[in-house]
Order: C-alpha cells, then sequence, then structure tokens
C-alpha cells in the first residue's frame, strides 16, 4: 500500500505528536527526537512503495522510528560516550498547567525520565512501546526486530527493574512487596 | 517473588512523563518541507545489496564446488594417464612418465638414434654399429614401402652365426621378447640389479627402467636391448636369475617381424638412384652452356635427396634388426588368501555388515575434508547473505 501525498499528512497529522514522545522518552532529548522522527517519516516517504498495509503500518513505523533513536543513540555514545539524554532536557513548561500541578508532573516526569535513563537501550526502547504506545508484544517484536519471546523478556527485567527503583515508588499506588 | 508495577501505573507514568515533552508544531510542516528532497530509490538499488551479497556467496559456493569436482578429475585424468604411460613400450620408444603411486622411472626412453648414447650399463661404444654414421638422417615418407610380416612366435632358438643381422642367410629380423618374474618378498631389488647386469655382458644395455620398490607391492620393469645373435642368450640367463628359493618365470613371449623384403627394397632403390645420380654427374662434366649446368645441377640434387631420405630408412631398420628388445618385469609373489572358509549365511551376513561399516566409515572421513570446506563455504555464504540482507533492511527502515 503506498503513502500517497494526503496519506502522508494524515499520517504526519495523527501519528507525529506519539511519535515525537516516544522518540523522546528513548533519547530523553528533544532536539534529538525531533531530528530522528524527521528522518523516521522522511524514510517512510522514500520507501513509501514498502510501507505494509493495515494494522502493520504502526509497527513499521514504529520500527522506523526506534532504529533513527537506536542510530542517534549510538553515534552519540560513541562520539562522546554519554546518551543524548545525559546532555540535558529543554522542555518548556504548558502554560495551561497550574504551577502547583506542573511542580508536580515535573517532578512525577523527571524521576520516571531518570528511571528510564538507568535502564539499558534494549529494555527501555520495549518498555516505552508497551505503555506509552500502546503497542503489543508481537508489534514491538517487529519493530525491534527480536522474536516476541525476547520482547517478553526484556518487558519483565524493565518492570523488575523499574519496581524496584526507589524513586517511583512514591509514584505508584500499587502497594510494593519486597523481593524475597 | 518481586513485586511489579501494574501496568496502569506504568503507563500512567509513561503517559504523564511523555506529555511533559511539549509537540513542536511545525514538525510536520518540516516534514512535509524536506518531503520534496526525498526521492524514491527504486527497487534494484534497495535490494542491491542483499542481492550482491546473495549473488556474490552463490558464485563463491559454485566456484568452490567446481574448483573441487576439476581436481578431483584432473587428478583421476592424471592417475590414468600415469598408469598407461607407465607401461614400458616393447620397443623401447614410448612410454617414460613416472608413476604418480611412488613409482620412479630412470627416465624417458630415447630414440632409436639416441639410445647408442644413453645405455644405462655396458660398453655402449661397442653397440654403435660401425656402419651408421653419426649424423642422424631424416625421415623417408615418400619412399615406396613393402608389406612386412609376422613370421615367428615364441622363441627364436637355434644358434645362430653371429653376423650384423645375426641370421646367416643376411634375414633381417626385428626380434621382441617379454619375461614375466615373480620372486620371493625382498628379492625385487636383486633380481632387478642382476637382470640389468646380464645386459652388460651381452654387450647391451638397459633402454628404459621403471622401479617401485617402496609399499607393499614393489615392481620393476626393465626393457633391454641386446644384440639379435645374444637375444636367446639374455632370455636363458634372466630365466636363471630366479633360481630356487628366488622365484618363478611366470610368464614369457617372443615374436620376430621379418623386414628382410622391406630392407632390400631399400637397398635396391639405393643403387639405382645412385646409378642414376652417376649418369647426371657424368652428364654434367659434358654440359658447355650455363643452362645446361644448371638444368642438370638440379636433377643431381633431387636424385641426391631421394638418396639421403632412403638411406635413412635403411639405417633405421638396420638398427632395429641389430638389436633386440627384451622387457623383464619383476615383481613379488602376491600374498597368499588365508581365510578360504566358507561361511555360512549368517555368518557372511555379518562379514559383509561389519565390512560395509568399515568401508562407510572410510569413505566417511575420505570425504569428510570436502564436506567441511562446502559447509565451512555455506555458511560463510549464509552469513554474508545475513549480514547483508540485515544492512539493506536497516537502510529499508
Amino acid at each position: 500500500m503506498d503513502v500517497e501525498s494526503d496519506d502522508l499528512e494524515a499520517w504526519l497529522q495523527r501519528d507525529y505528536a506519539a511519535a515525537y514522545r516516544t522518540a523522546c522518552l528513548v533519547l530523553r532529548n528533544p532536539i534529538d527526537a525531533q531530528d530522528a522522527v524527521q528522518e523516521a517519516f522522511l524514510r517512510v516517504w522514500r520507501f513509501r512503495d514498502a510501507v505494509p498495509p493495515g494494522e502493520a503500518r504502526k509497527a513499521w513505523l514504529y520500527r522506523v522510528v526506534v532504529n533513527a533513536c537506536v542510530s542517534r543513540l549510538r553515534a552519540e555514545k560513541s562520539r562522546t560516550g554519554k546518551d543524548s539524554g545525559d546532555l540535558g532536557l529543554e522542555r518548556l513548561p504548558d502554560p495551561a498547567v497550574s504551577p502547583a500541578e506542573r511542580a508536580e508532573q515535573s517532578g512525577l516526569a523527571a524521576d520516571v525520565l531518570a528511571a528510564l535513563a538507568d535502564l539499558p537501550e534494549s529494555l527501555r526502547v520495549p518498555l516505552v512501546l508497551r505503555f506509552y504506545s500502546g503497542l503489543s508484544e508481537k508489534e514491538i517484536a517487529v519493530a525491534i526486530d527480536r522474536r516476541p519471546g525476547t520482547v517478553k523478556s526484556r518487558l519483565y527485567d524493565a518492570r523488575q527493574r523499574l519496581a524496584l527503583d526507589p524513586r517511583l515508588s512514591a509514584w505508584v499506588d500499587t502497594p510494593k512487596e519486597m523481593a524475597q | 517473588m518481586n513485586a511489579m508495577i501494574s501496568d496502569d501505573d506504568l503507563t500512567r507514568l509513561l503517559e504523564q512523563a511523555g506529555s511533559s515533552f511539549d509537540v513542536p508544531v511545525e514538525g510536520p510542516s518540516w516534514v512535509l518541507e524536506e518531503r520534496g528532497e526525498a526521492s524514491v530509490r527504486p527497487w534494484v538499488r534497495r535490494r542491491a545489496l542483499p542481492l550482491g551479497a546473495a549473488a556474490a556467496a552463490v558464485v563463491a559456493l559454485v566456484l568452490v564446488l567446481q574448483s573441487l569436482g576439476g581436481a578431483g578429475t584432473s587428478l583421476e585424468k592424471q592417475q590414468v594417464f600415469g598408469a598407461s604411460a607407465g607401461v614400458g613400450a616393447p620397443g623401447g620408444v614410448g612410454g617414460g612418465f613416472a608413476g604418480t603411486a611412488g613409482g620412479t622411472s630412470s627416465g624417458a626412453a630415447p630414440a632409436p638414434e639416441q639410445q647408442a648414447f644413453r645405455g644405462a650399463a655396458g660398453d655402449l661404444s661397442a653397440l654403435t654399429p660401425a656402419s651408421v654414421p653419426a649424423a642422424a638422417a631424416p625421415g623417408v615418407p615418400s619412399a615406396p614401402r613393402t608389406a612386412s610380416g609376422v613370421v615367428a612366435s615364441g622363441p627364436a632358438g637355434g644358434k645362430q652365426p653371429a653376423t650384423s643381422t645375426g641370421f646367416a642367410d643376411g634375414a633381417r629380423i626385428v626380434q621382441t621378447g617379454s619375461i614375466g618374474l615373480v620372486v620371493e618378498k625382498g628379492k625385487v631389488g636383486p633380481v632387478a640389479l642382476k637382470v640389468r647386469a646380464l645386459a652388460a655382458t651381452v654387450t647391451g644395455y638397459v633402454a628404459d627402467e621403471k622401479s617401485t620398490e617402496i609399499g607393499s607391492d614393489p615392481t620393476s620393469s626393465l626393457t633391454l636391448r641386446v644384440p639379435v645373435a645374444a637375444f636367446q642368450k639374455t632370455v636363458d640367463a634372466v630365466r636363471n636369475t630366479v633360481g630356487e628359493g628366488i622365484g618363478k618365470v611366470e610368464s614369457s613371449t617372443a615374436s620376430a617381424a621379418d623386414i628382410t623384403a622391406q630392407y632390400a627394397d631399400l637397398q635396391a632403390q639405393l643403387q639405382s638412384l645412385r646409378a642414376a645420380r652417376e649418369r647426371f654427374l657424368a652428364i654434367l662434366s659434358r654440359a658447355n652452356t650455363i643452362g645446361e649446368t644448371l638444368s642438370v645441377q638440379q636433377r643431381v640434387d633431387a636424385v641426391q635427396g631421394q638418396i639421403d631420405q632412403i638411406e635413412g630408412r635403411r639405417r633405421v631398420l638396420e638398427k632395429q634388426s641389430e638389436l633386440a628388445t627384451l622387457t623383464v618385469s619383476v615383481s613379488e609373489k602376491p600374498k597368499e588368501i588365508k581365510d578360504l572358509r566358507v561361511r555360512s549365511g549368517l555368518s557372511q551376513a555379518f562379514h559383509d555388515a561389519w565390512r560395509g561399516f568399515t568401508t562407510g566409515v572410510e569413505s566417511l572421513i575420505a570425504h569428510s575434508g570436502r564436506g567441511l570446506l562446502v559447509l565451512i563455504v555455506g555458511i560463510v555464504a549464509l552469513l554474508v547473505g545475513r549480514l547483508g540482507w540485515r544492512l539493506a533492511r536497516r537502510r529499508l527502515v
């Protein structure tokens, strides 16, 4: 199924925000995320004759986005030895939110981002795709080019690590049981 | 067991963390602006890398298989060629290639004109006929021929006077023979030495020799050139080299081809041509003009050319009839087959099964090298193809 000109615009309108925020959660750097998503959508356009039809289209798009993000992560790490997120977040405050709510949200987001930063890329990407982007395990497997069993195992590892992260305990309603 | 954060909590936390990033409003428009510069890569270019990698892998595999098959074929050809070339020709003018299975050779058999200079033993100068000039004569392709017949089969026996032809009536006979000796274990070398020494005692020489004295089946093959008058004496002496406890004569052949008529024909042609040359020379002495001189001289030159050709052929026949060829092959007695029991059906079946098993294992081991190489090439081709495909897919997405 080809992506025609109107389709691309509609697709951008529908998926750009989610793709951008997914890239932000993976990269933890808005500027890099914007570049990665732009590059991803341009790749989609360039290879529009290879875009699969139907529901597989979403997994394919996230695969392109993830690959663009991973490429940037690896390039940045090989250049500086640090993840791009370590360079600092430049987020603008949302004027519609009250200062108190903003402070709370800012603290939550900072803790979640810090917890994500401690996860390795191999765990962070499937976690973000599953619980932020809403992809199924099968779609994640397509997006990261791994078997579904591997995805399930990585999601389990990621959740186990986050469960042990003290920064998230204050934001979680579920009562915690300590590890045996 | 560790407590997990619930799906709802994780979704809520990540949604709130994600929503903390403000989406750039101009983001989609930037993509649409850049879209015009992005061109569609043709299918061939997108698939070029994996296709190229796959093609290279297939070509490499085919080349390796071809080289393996080709090597085997050439080896087989070499072995067949070596086997056929290893058989010494009775006339001593063929063969001379060493066998590939450890065989050794004393060298290529000399051409008839060279044999007098390449004897392995004996007084060679005594063998050179006095009538044969040092210069080799050219061939005689256009000379008239008469048929030569095979006149005898079996030993050319009888007491013969010692003439240049070996026969009292001047008959020209090309004699050839062969003797196969079977000797006890370890006696191939000593018997071959004795045969070689015999050639010297009858003023003959060893024209060719092929020996394999290492291994489970040592053999030696010698081609002797001896004077015709000493042919039977040589045959008897070779037979006597294997006495009691050494071995025995396994086979013996002898044949003779009468070339008397052919030789006489050549001599008659020579006589006639020489007379013609004398007549032309006499006419030449009486020539008065340059034209007459040149014309007669051309006739003399033509006749002289015919004389040289026929004379060369006559000398070859003369030499063939002066030296007989005797091929002596020495080999060890084959091992006796100890197990001659008649097996029962079940025993035979087990015996066949065991032989089949050992043969299969041997075959497996023998082919394991080639199979391993094919496996390695296949794995490399697979890896290259997979790498190419992954790279292409990474470029694609």
